[in-house]
């Protein structure tokens, strides 16, 4: 394969079979109708897209919490990015099943994503943990943004699912907000 | 170059720049520890590309043998994502900044990013195969220089992590194998 350096990142697979082209909406089984199938499709991958850059964010965070040795927070994160990636697989699927594709390339999943990744250089696990709980509340609105929709287009499936995960999300935001406001947070980092 | 899409808290918070490897505590010299930090966030790229990859094949999968195939990718996504934490971690212990964000997807990717099209599930598997083959020659160059070095301990998890990338992918071969598996 040619240095990826050189050229675009994202290419097309030759020679492969197309099966559905992506922003495409396909019939689906769960009777929704083509206009309401789009719409829907389009509120969940902007919840996907930003629940795919917010398990990044937080496992980066991770990453950095453990190798500092601060225990109970790099437990809680590694457990709240695994939760990031259930929820996300998930809406994705939930995408699939109505006839849509969730976004899988960077520039789509950035183009969608309301939660913004953080720029590559290490900060502190005060700074980060900040960051991350705005990044939850930001994620929050999307989540009922797109129950409105589900339930503005008779959607009850993804209505439902969107409930549960975004309990899910206030959950792991109001355990990081205990530790934000914890001042004891700056003694962990070096 | 700074990104407007991306959040960037104050420099005054940042205890690491992306590029850059620091001291570390385990008495490695810092041209050894940054020849394998390199090694390691060229693998943390392919890591990441397949990953998502997989995934991708997982979310999409649509037909009879779907939710076979569903649950295995998505277990040799889990694989990937825990032989990621443990390498980004090591680079940590080494001084370094592991790969997190795009740009350093970029500046490291050993393959490329498949479109955001859905394609047949034998292309799709197709491509997790190569995939697979890339990220295991490039573990395979981080252990020679894990070891050019004597950094023994990242020689272990190269191995052991290599051990499991190569059984995963005989999984999917043997999908492809299964001429049940229609175009």
């Amino acid at each position: 394969m040619s240095d990826p350096k050189q050229g675009r990142l994202v290419q097309a697979l030759e020679g492969a079979t197309v099966q559905q082209e992506r922003e495409t909406v396909h019939a689906n089984p769960v009777g929704l109708d083509a206009e309401e199938a789009a719409r829907m499709v389009e509120a969940l991958n902007v919840v996907h897209a930003g629940t795919f850059n917010l398990f990044y964010l937080v496992r980066k965070h991770y990453w950095g919490a453990e190798g500092a040795e601060s225990g109970a927070v790099a437990e809680f994160l590694q457990g709240a990015y695994g939760r990031l990636r259930a929820v996300d697989d998930d809406v994705a699927k939930r995408a699939t099943v109505i006839g849509g594709v969730p976004v899988s390339t960077p520039p789509e999943i950035q183009e969608y994503a309301p939660v913004h990744l953080e720029s590559e250089h290490l900060y502190s696990l005060r700074a980060s943990l900040e960051g991350d709980l705005d990044a939850y509340a930001t994620l929050a609105v999307a989540f009922r943004e797109a129950i409105d929709v589900a339930v503005a287009v008779g959607d009850e499936a993804s209505r439902e699912l969107l409930e549960d995960r975004l309990e899910t999300l206030e959950e792991d935001a109001h355990t990081l907000e205990r530790y934000v406001e914890d001042d004891t947070l700056v003694g962990v980092e070096r | 170059m700074s990104a407007p899409h991306l959040r960037s808290p104050d420099v005054s918070e940042r205890r690491r720049e992306w590029g850059t490897v620091g001291d570390n505590e385990i008495r490695l010299d810092h041209e050894s520890a940054a020849a394998v930090v390199d090694d390691l966030n060229h693998c943390l790229s392919g890591l990441y590309i397949l990953f998502n990859q997989l995934r991708k094949h997982a979310w999409t999968v649509a037909g009879a043998e779907s939710h076979q195939i569903e649950g295995r990718l998505e277990d040799n996504a889990d694989t990937l994502s825990d032989l990621t934490d443990e390498l980004a971690i090591r680079v940590h212990a080494l001084g370094g900044v592991p790969v997190n964000g795009p740009k350093g997807i970029r500046q490291h990717a050993p393959m490329r990013i498949e479109a955001g099209d859905v394609y047949s599930l034998r292309d799709a598997l197709q491509n997790d195969l190569e995939g697979y083959a890339t990220l295991a020659v490039g573990f395979r160059e981080a252990i020679e220089t894990a070891r050019a070095v004597g950094d023994e301990r990242t020689v272990e998890s190269l191995e052991s992590g290599l051990l499991r990338i190569e059984g995963d992918a005989h999984t999917v071969e043997r999908y492809l194998g299964d001429d049940s598996l229609t175009d």
